[in-house]
Parts: C-alpha cells; structure tokens; sequence
C-alpha cells in the first residue's frame, strides 16, 4: 500500500489527462448507470464502519475544443449500508456536481500517450442516514473544492479498432465544508434558527479547509470504444474518497468504488 | 511493454485505500461496548456539572464489573445502572429486549391525574375531539385536554377550539401526563396564545469534549402566528409526567402575563437527545443541550407551579379533580 503514493505523486506532478481524444471540437452527452461500493465511518453518528453496495447514475457533458476540453457532470448516488454486527442499515445518498477544465500539457509525438493538465470544481453531498436514530440521523457532509487534475490517455489498436485507455486523478486543495455540530443535528450556524433565515444559516456554518483537515481524492481509468457512428462506449472504474476532520472527535471519512458503463452520444 | 506496464500502475495507483483514513472501530466485547458508552457520554452528555454528577467516579465503581465473559443481559443491566446514574428520562439504553430508563422523577412523585374522571365528569360524552385537543365547556370557561406533542395540530384545528371559546372568561389548557413529543407543535400552539413577539427561552448547546463546552446562549423567540390568537386568562395544568416537549410548552406558557401554571412541578427533561451507537449494535440516547427559562433557570429538574395543588384521594373517590376544580375558580 505504501508505494501507492509515489505513483500518486507522479500523477500529481506530471501526469494529465483529458477525456476528449480528438484535436478538433467534440461534444458528447453522456449516461453512465454504475454499481457502487462504499465504506464510510461517520464518528459523529456511530464508532462503526458502514459498508454496501449501491448505484450511480451519471449524467455528463464533455466539450473538446482546440486544445480545452471541458466536462460537466452530474452524479447521482443511492446505497443502503451496514456495519459489521447488526442488520440494521443506513441509506447512503449523495449528489455530486463537477465541473473540470483540462489543457493539453504533454502530447507524446508517436501518439503512445497524451497528457492534459487543469483544474476542477467538486462538489458533493454524501449523507448517510441512520435507520435506527430519531433527532439526529441525517448526518451529512457538505463539501466543496478546488484543486488541480491531471489526466492521461493512452491509445490501444485492438481488434482493427483504435481503443483507448485513460485515467484521471483530481486533489482539491482548498474545499468549504459543512457537517452536523459535535452533539446536535444541525450546524452550528443553525443554532440561532430563524424561520426562513434557512440560506443565512446554511451559509454562516460553512467553513473554510485545506489539506491538514480535508482530503478528497477522486480517480477514474476507462476503457473506451469508438462507434462507426460517432458515438462511444466506455467502462470504467472510478474511486472516490474524502476524509473531513473539522468537528473534533466527528471525523467523517468515506470511499465509494464504482464500475460503470458509459455511453456517450456526440451532438 | 512499457505501455502495457504504465497501463497496469494507472490502474493499481487509482484503486482506493480509504481503510487507512478510518479510526479503529471499538472491539465488539463487554469491555469495548462499555468503554465506548462510557466515553461517548463523558464528552457529548450535558448535565455533569448540573447534576453534579462525578463521570470518572461512576467509571471506577461499575469498570470492575465488566468482564469478558459476561452474558448479554448481565452486559445489559450493567449499562442500564451506569445510565440510572444520570437520572434523565432522556437516557436510554434501546436493545431488541428491552429499554433501559430512569422514571423516578414521575414514580416517586404523586400522579395527580385521573383520566377516567376526566373524561366522565368534565368532558362528559358530548365533548369535540378536534385533532389531539379534546376540548368542552365546563362552566363559562373552555377545557382543553393535550395528550401528546407526538401528536400533530392543524392550524385549521387550533383556529377552532380558539373560536369556540373566544368568549368563555378563560381557559384550562391540561397538559397532565403528556410525556413529549415535537417541539414543532410546540411552537405552533404557543404562537396562538402571544400578543407580541416574545423570547420565551434559552438554549445552549455542547460544542466540545469538556464537561463545560457549550456554546453561547441562544435566545427561543416566538412569534403569534395563526388566524386566531387566545389572549384571556390560560391555566395550564401540569403534574410530573409533564415531561420534555411538555415541559418546554410549560417554560414558554409561564412567561406569558395572562398565563398561570397549576398543578405539580413539571418532569423537566431540558436536555434533546441524541443518538449513538454501540459495536454491538444498542443504540443509546442521550441529552446534549440545555435549555433555560426567560430568567435563565435551567429547566432539566421541571417547572414549579405558580400555584402549587395535590389531586386529593377523597375529591378523586367522587369523581373530581382538585386540580380542575382549583383552575376553575382561579378563572371564576
């Protein structure tokens, strides 16, 4: 597990990918159903580890224009998990809403791979919420980042087809985060609750983090297959994975493993 | 090949290894249910200083108890003492076999309340069941009787049983016995009796592992709401099961001018409970605030009366209720 990290590193230092293939402009709509698998440990609502399996369902454009390419992505999640002695379960939700830009940064001239460089805006909202618990079972982690990603493809010819491999690595650096106060439901800027004052209060219990107290990792390596229409078919493999630790003693941290299957309409 | 190499590493370098960002979970014997109880409690609980409870005292008298082969119901009894030890009725211990609590602050106190009489004598067959309210004239005066902040009001409903006895010279608004519920419905049925706003109480909240790590205090302000407000003479009628919720209704009813409170001292219970979870799968509950009144008295050991009546045996062998009998001349 160790020398996980210097690979790590080498993509945070040089590795860039993007996932528009073509030089000139290319739009795609794609939708990409998935299975999920998630552990998360919530200190703030158990001691235990929930783990179990769900789905994803992603809904993304990605835009390619000269050397730019753009993605926009809506991410959908739904499991219900459970710790490891009781049947009792929590249903995991999460909505993500992510925007990245890429830069072609490294393009090998004997096409064997091509490196983009750029940054992304992640945002999400995994909320676990406890089956078993009355005032406090929504327990949720708001979190919202910037950072750098690199990105990575690599060309395969296969089966008289030209496929392609690639890969993605996101590391916010800065997020704002938002999570339950240390013993009670909500936020503590809701403690002076107001009807209707809900966005002031939403906005005062943000909070500013960097990496000493948030982590979010964020990956992905596909496989796509170009159609004779225009159209690709890609699966994949994402990880995702954050740690907050803003509330002492209610450190939330949470990785979800995702297999999808990708089809991207160009338009 | 190195391609195909370079290919193999991306994949291994974005596979996840979030295990190593996970505290080690609590082990799931005697030993690590009891600790993880017991110090989940010592940072999040919110009454040690009040209570003048000593945490790490209680600690040294049960730890010599737990032992690894215990069964699951001597581990069971052993953590419903230690949470007796609390005395809050908003402590409990919630297994598949049983729901460990601390009631002496109702069970050793006088019930003051007959229901059979009640509903025999005072509200007699023809009264209104609007909603929860269950609701008659006695006299030339309105009864209410609330059973449970469980239970949800209507506005439309409030906005009845208002009308109906707009012009009685008063009303007796019984909150014996209701044991809690929404503090939602709280709320909604203190907004008809206000003529203004109002800060009717005080909260705070622990905001760290200390003792004595609460946030500031943040004033409860209501506001009337509602096509009909009730302004005349209220008494509301409590006893000892009058308990959390009720007890909130209570604190903010007693900072009203036109309100007096009757009966026994409320249950209290000012602490919101908030869960948690042990290895084994019990959940327990637990008080994480406090709440205080307009004179920043602390609410959690229940309200006294601003008049003060027992239900006597012999009023209750004839079929009344001292305590309604006592509101209605109060109201005469």
């Amino acid at each position: 597990m160790p020398l996980r990290f210097p690979i790590l590193l080498v993509f945070i230092v040089g590795l860039m990918p993007v996932f528009g293939q073509q030089p000139e402009a290319t739009r795609y709509f794609n939708l990409a159903p998935g299975a999920t698998f998630s552990n998360v440990q919530d200190l703030g609502m158990s001691p235990m580890i929930y783990k179990g399996i769900g789905s994803q369902l992603e809904l993304s454009v990605h835009k390619t224009k000269k050397a730019a390419f753009q993605s926009w992505e809506l991410i959908l999640e739904y499991g219900a998990l459970k710790p490891k002695f009781t049947s009792r379960k929590a249903d995991r939700l999460n909505a993500q809403i992510n925007y990245t830009v890429l830069w072609e940064f490294l393009k090998d001239t004997t096409d064997r791979f091509d490196f983009r460089l750029g940054g992304s805006w992640l945002s999400q909202c995994p909320t676990l919420i406890h089956r078993g618990y009355s005032n406090n079972n929504f327990n949720f982690t708001f979190m919202s980042s910037l950072g750098p990603v690199g990105y990575v493809e690599i060309p395969i010819p296969l089966l008289k087809r030209e496929w392609t491999i690639h890969g993605t690595f996101h590391l916010p650096l800065i997020a704002i985060t938002e999570r339950p106060s240390f013993a009670y439901a909500a936020p503590e800027g809701y403690f002076d609750y107001e009807e209707g004052k809900e966005v002031r209060d939403f906005v005062e219990s943000l909070e500013l983090q960097t990496l000493n107290k948030f982590i979010r990792l964020k990956t992905r390596i596909g496989l796509a297959y170009p159609l004779f229409n225009g159209n690709r078919l890609e699966v994949g493999y994402n990880w995702d994975f954050y740690s907050v630790n803003t509330i002492k003693e209610n450190r939330v941290s949470g990785g979800t493993h995702g297999l999808y299957f990708m089809t991207q309409f160009n338009f | 090949m190195s391609k195909w190499l370079f290919i193999v590493l991306l994949g291994w370098a974005t596979v996840g290894c979030e295990r190593i960002a996970f505290k080690e979970e609590p082990a799931n014997d005697p030993i690590g249910n009891f600790e993880y109880m017991w110090q989940t409690l010592d940072q999040k609980y919110s009454f040690f200083t009040f209570k003048n409870i000593n945490w790490d005292s209680i600690y040294q008298v049960y730890w010599p108890q737990v032992h690894t082969d215990m069964t699951t119901r001597e581990l069971y009894d052993l953590l419903a003492d230690l949470l007796f030890e609390l005395r809050d009725g908003h402590v409990n211990l919630i297994t598949p076999f049983d729901l460990s609590r601390n009631w002496q602050w109702y069970l050793d106190s006088p019930e003051n309340f007959n229901f059979s009489n009640i509903e025999r004598n005072y509200l007699g067959p023809d009264h209104e069941i609007t909603g929860p309210l269950r609701n008659h004239f006695i006299d030339s005066v309105g009864y209410v009787y609330y059973g449970s902040f469980g239970s949800g009001i209507g506005s439309s409903q409030l906005d009845y049983v208002i009308r109906k006895f707009k012009d009685m010279k008063g009303l007796i608004f019984d909150v014996r016995n209701n044991g809690g519920g929404s503090s939602l419905n709280v709320d909604l049925l203190v907004s008809r009796f206000l003529d203004q706003p109002r800060v009717l109480g005080y909260e705070r909240y622990k905001i760290g592992p200390g003792h004595d790590d609460f946030s500031e205090y943040y004033p409860r302000e209501d506001q009337p709401e509602g096509d009909e407000q009730f302004l005349k003479p209220i008494i509301v009628l409590t006893n000892r099961s009058s308990y959390s919720a009720t007890n909130d209704f209570v604190m903010k009813m007693s900072a009203l001018p036109h309100v007096t409170i009757l009966g026994d001292t409320t249950g209290g219970g000012g602490g919101v409970p908030y869960f948690s979870e042990l290895p084994n799968g019990w959940r327990f509950r637990f008080s994480t605030t406090q709440t205080f009144d307009v004179d920043t008295f602390n609410v959690e050991n229940g309200i006294p009366p601003d008049v003060r009546v027992n239900l006597t045996k012999g009023d209750e062998i004839q079929g009344r209720d001292t305590i309604i009998e006592e509101a209605l001349q109060l109201l005469q």
